[in-house]
């Protein structure tokens, strides 16, 4: 895990030492991740490189690795160590030069049709892996990354469109890797030739150690690489952050409102004034991608928004925020009201400020919330915060675009909350729709990501994949169903998940989640009094509701209780349908679509 | 130097310096096989700012021939060089 106060090494062989004392120590909490390693060439000394990028993003992992050149033998035989090892992800890498090694060695090959054969044969060759590989292993996750050879089979040529100068080689491996991607949520595609090529091929390689070891990557290579494994594993497993709380002065623009006036201050298409543009642009970016934007700043409030109201050079307006302290209280005060104001937990915070000491202040008060170390200079701030693997996601699904909307919206609510008289009033006055339907084939994914993201309205935080899912969906003993809101406000998109299984004549409710955004709106209310519904038309007797308790779902506690559950023991909660009813709430309209 | 050479050897192959004597040498300790070897040469070139060609990698295979060579004395024919390291 990640330890608070300790700056991690840049240098790529302090990074294998320290994964080497990562690998020596005991995980403290999670159970860690199986991953193994498949690949053309030698990668013996990648493991503490490997561990050592994930515990930079919070992840605990074990690595077994494949002999190199036996990535089909591994593969294919079912009874193989690869599968013994049981892993949750699967790695495989396969170098283009090695794919490809005879036309690497002959490109007059390239003008033949051998050449076309060759490609196609290992074109087939990884789709087939692929296949096997999710078909043994039901539940993990198969990583694979395009390739960028370091050379060029015929580099004397320069014409880059010459068939024998093998230039379009990778450019035609990389789409049929990608195209793997299309094949499973569960293949993740890494765009290492991407992500090489801007960095610098050259730099990743030593031909030193490929004569005596058959090492294609060097110590920054595996690095490198490393690290791209472990952003699109964290992101594969939603750990995304949900909140940017960004400061003003001296991070969205240059100089301080209050004291030099808004015609001083360095915004605008001038010098440095474009850097802090762009660092908006890029803010505006991830509110369009579904992060909440909120602003912690030290200022006197109408001097803060006459910037956003009056200068011209502002990217963006007051309305990409979902919350706003501009006060002169200290910032964790300012960063807990946030929270509570989205009703978003403090991990899933991202604190943006120019000031070291602000920085230090929050890394302390808060540690659950991370602050990244903003460049000093304003020329590297919005690199940087495209660089940052905290908001990255493999896919962007409906609900991420909409969601800052939603929350925007949030806050609205909250303040019309109080102005309500009663709460009941506040519910009518919301004019809510909700939408209860079936789980189908494009809803998968979004129930997947709340199985995996929702902690705190979980009654049994099972984190279910996609996967897990649809072998939900096939049994004809389950009903799966998630809930999606409208109200005068706009749309929140699917927020909640349900899923019964009827076994005699009980209906076990083995999933009830929802986001926390929707909740005390009596939306849960009426989706338990739907599933009893559901149960009575399978003439279930009995509805059994389960809680599970973990550190963050103490707020459920009580919820079948509540609604008049009995608690049978054992964290068991019986509800009589022959006996007793759940009612709809009357102020609340409702459509369902369920599938036959 | 050799001191200073048993502490890059020591954090390279993760064992204690005490178990690193004057006479070590390849595959005569812990996690100084070939591929170990790789990243001794990576290490030590980091260590003390020098290039090691590829031949002179191969052969520089005991702390008695790394102690003379990092001195400035080159490969120091006098001294037993274990056999030449083949990989693959």
């Amino acid at each position: 895990m990640k330890t608070m106060g300790e700056t991690p090494p840049t240098g790529a062989l302090e990074r294998r030492r320290r994964g080497i004392e990562l690998m020596k120590t005991a995980p403290d909490d999670a159970t860690p991740i199986k991953l193994a390693i498949l690949s053309t060439f030698n990668l013996d000394v990648i493991p503490p490189f490997l561990v050592e990028a994930l515990d930079r993003q919070g992840l605990r992992a074990n690595v077994w690795l494949g002999d190199f050149g036996q990535i089909a033998q591994s593969i294919l035989d079912p009874k193989s160590a690869l599968y013994k090892a049981k892993p949750d992800g699967v790695i495989i890498i396969p170098a283009t030069e090695d794919l490809f090694g005879s036309l690497y060695d002959d490109p007059r090959k390239l003008l033949t049709a051998e050449a076309d054969v060759l490609f196609q044969e290992r074109a087939n060759e990884i789709k087939q892996w692929v296949q096997v590989i999710l078909e043994q292993l039901p539940n993990a996750v198969c990583l694979i990354p395009t390739w960028k050879a370091e050379h060029l089979p015929l580099e004397y040529i320069l014409n880059p469109t010459a068939p024998n100068r093998g230039q379009e080689l990778d450019d035609k491996w990389s789409t049929v890797v990608c195209d793997l991607g299309a094949i499973s949520p569960r293949v993740v595609i890494v765009d290492w030739a991407n992500h090489s090529t801007r960095f610098g091929i050259k730099a990743f390689s030593d031909p030193r150690l490929w004569y005596l070891g058959r090492m294609r990557l060097n110590p920054d290579g595996l690095a490198e690489i490393s690290d791209q494994f472990a952003k699109h594993i964290a992101a594969y497993r939603n750990m995304a952050k949900k909140v940017a709380v960004v400061d003003l002065d001296n991070t969205m623009w240059g100089g301080i409102v209050g004291e030099d006036g808004i015609s001083r201050l360095i915004l605008g298409e001038d010098g440095l004034g474009l850097a802090y543009m762009d660092f908006q642009c890029e803010l505006r970016k991830l509110h369009d991608a579904g992060i909440i934007l909120a602003i912690c700043s030290k200022n006197n409030v109408d001097d803060a928004w006459s910037v956003f109201d009056q200068h011209e050079a502002m990217v963006l307006e007051r309305s990409h925020f979902a919350s706003a302290q501009i006060n002169w209280q200290d910032k964790a005060t300012n960063l807990r009201e946030i929270s509570r104001e989205l009703n978003l937990g403090l991990d899933s915070f991202v604190f943006f400020d120019d000031n070291p000491v602000e920085r230090d202040w929050i890394r302390t008060a808060l540690p659950e919330v991370e602050v990244p170390e903003l460049p000093q200079d304003p020329a590297y701030r919005p690199q940087f915060l495209r660089e940052m693997s905290c908001f990255q996601r493999i896919h962007l699904t409906q609900e991420d675009t909409q969601r800052a909307d939603s929350y925007k919206a949030q806050g609205f609510r909250t303040q019309l909350k109080s102005s309500s008289a009663s709460l009941d009033e506040f519910i009518t006055s919301l004019d809510q729709v909700i939408k209860i339907a079936s789980v189908h084939a494009g809803s998968l994914a979004r129930a997947a990501q709340m199985c995996q993201r929702t902690n705190q309205f979980n009654l049994t935080t099972q984190r279910h994949t996609v996967a897990d899912l649809e072998k939900m969906c096939a049994d004809p003993n389950q009903e799966l169903y998630t809930v999606a809101v409208k109200d005068r406000y706009g749309d929140s998109g699917i927020t909640g998940l349900g899923i019964l299984r009827f076994e005699g004549d009980i209906g076990h409710i083995d999933v009830f989640l929802m986001s926390c955004r929707i909740l005390g709106r009596k939306i849960e209310d009426t989706f338990i009094a739907f599933l009893a519904d559901r149960a009575r038309k399978r003439d279930a007797l009995w509805l059994n509701g389960y809680f599970y308790p973990t550190a963050k779902n103490g707020q459920v506690a009580d919820f079948y209780e509540s609604h008049g559950f009995t608690n049978s023991g054992n964290g068991q909660f019986l509800f009589d349908l022959a006996q007793s009813d759940l009612k709809y709430p009357s102020n609340v309209q409702f459509e369902i679509e369920v599938s036959a | 130097m050799r001191e200073k050479i048993k502490e890059v050897m020591s954090r390279t192959f993760d064992i204690p310096v005490s178990d690193i004597t004057d006479d070590a040498k390849i595959n005569g300790i812990p996690n100084w096989d070939s591929l170990g070897h790789m990243l001794l040469m990576l290490e030590l070139e980091a260590e003390f700012g020098v290039s090691i060609s590829t031949d002179d990698m191969t052969n520089l295979l005991s702390l008695d021939l790394l102690n003379a060579y990092l001195q400035g004395n080159g490969l120091d024919p006098g001294l037993e060089n274990p056999a030449r390291i083949v990989q693959n």
